[in-house]
């Protein structure tokens, strides 16, 4: 192998070697730390909020719908 | 809490009724909990789409009953409970208690594995599968009790009222929770 290949296979293998050692270790000294920090990660889906918001409008069109029913038939009457 | 105007005879929402809908305190109620709120009910389901589906009902149940809502507990102290309730049916109906949900307590009593011991991470790629398999291993109680626990809105005296029982009694069984995480949450790596 070509001295300058082999320095090049060299440096990229210490510079994966620094990756892995310089992978940050954790620790947490109680469950909880641990789950904060795991729920810190967890976001609830974009979606869920719109999905949210069009149950409630149906809530919202379900009682007026019912007012109105009711208007219409003491009127009707 | 705004209303939404709808034509008469109209089946389908506007984008206009749905954000009429969600105008006000309530938007801002979801905002503060909604990521508390599915937390829980992810650990406790274990799936994405069930948590989603719960934190869903949860708020809904929450709007319909907001007139019920003295003020006598925190907000997030009431959604919890809505949550916690919602997801034990769900359990129940599902049939989903672990096998070592019937484990006496007395098996975790004798692990050792100390909790005063430092929960070290290398990989944090599959840290929630790991946690879930922990959290899933654990009796429900402990389960609840830790996630709970991790909210630091929550006292030791509103983990009780939520879990039916006196701090002192959440502070002795958290005790023996952190140990039994501890002790699986090892053998997980």
């Amino acid at each position: 192998m070509e001295p300058k290949k082999l320095e090049h296979r060299q440096t990229e293998q210490t510079q994966a070697q620094q990756h892995l050692t310089q992978q940050p270790v954790l620790e947490f000294n109680t469950p909880e730390e641990l789950l904060r920090y795991d729920a810190a990660q967890v976001n609830p889906p974009t979606r869920l909020a719109r999905r949210l918001s069009e149950s409630i409008a149906r809530e919202c069109k379900t009682a007026r719908s019912w007012w109105r029913r009711l208007w219409r038939w003491g009127r009707e009457d | 809490m705004a209303s939404v105007a709808l034509d008469p005879g109209q089946t389908t929402l506007t984008d206009a009724a749905v954000s009429a809908a969600w105008e006000g305190d309530f938007a801002a109620l979801y905002e503060e909990h909604s990521r508390a709120i599915y937390y829980l009910t992810l650990r406790m389901l274990g799936d994405p789409t069930a948590a989603e589906d719960a934190t869903h009902d949860v708020f809904l149940k929450a709007y319909r009953n907001r007139s019920r809502f003295r003020g006598e507990s925190a907000v997030r102290t009431w959604l919890y409970r809505i949550a916690i309730n919602h997801c034990q049916n769900l359990l129940q109906s599902w049939h989903r208690r672990h096998m070592l949900s019937n484990v006496d307590e007395a098996v975790w009593e004798t692990t050792p594995a100390p909790s005063d011991t430092p929960l070290r991470i290398l990989e944090t790629k599959e840290l929630g599968q790991r946690i879930q398999r922990t959290l899933d291993a654990l009796p429900e109680e402990y389960r609840l009790l830790l996630l709970l626990a991790a909210d630091q809105q929550l006292s030791y005296r509103q983990i009780g009222e939520l879990t039916q029982q006196s701090a002192d009694a959440v502070r002795g069984k958290l005790h023996r929770a952190r140990r039994a995480f501890a002790a699986v949450f090892r053998k997980t790596a």
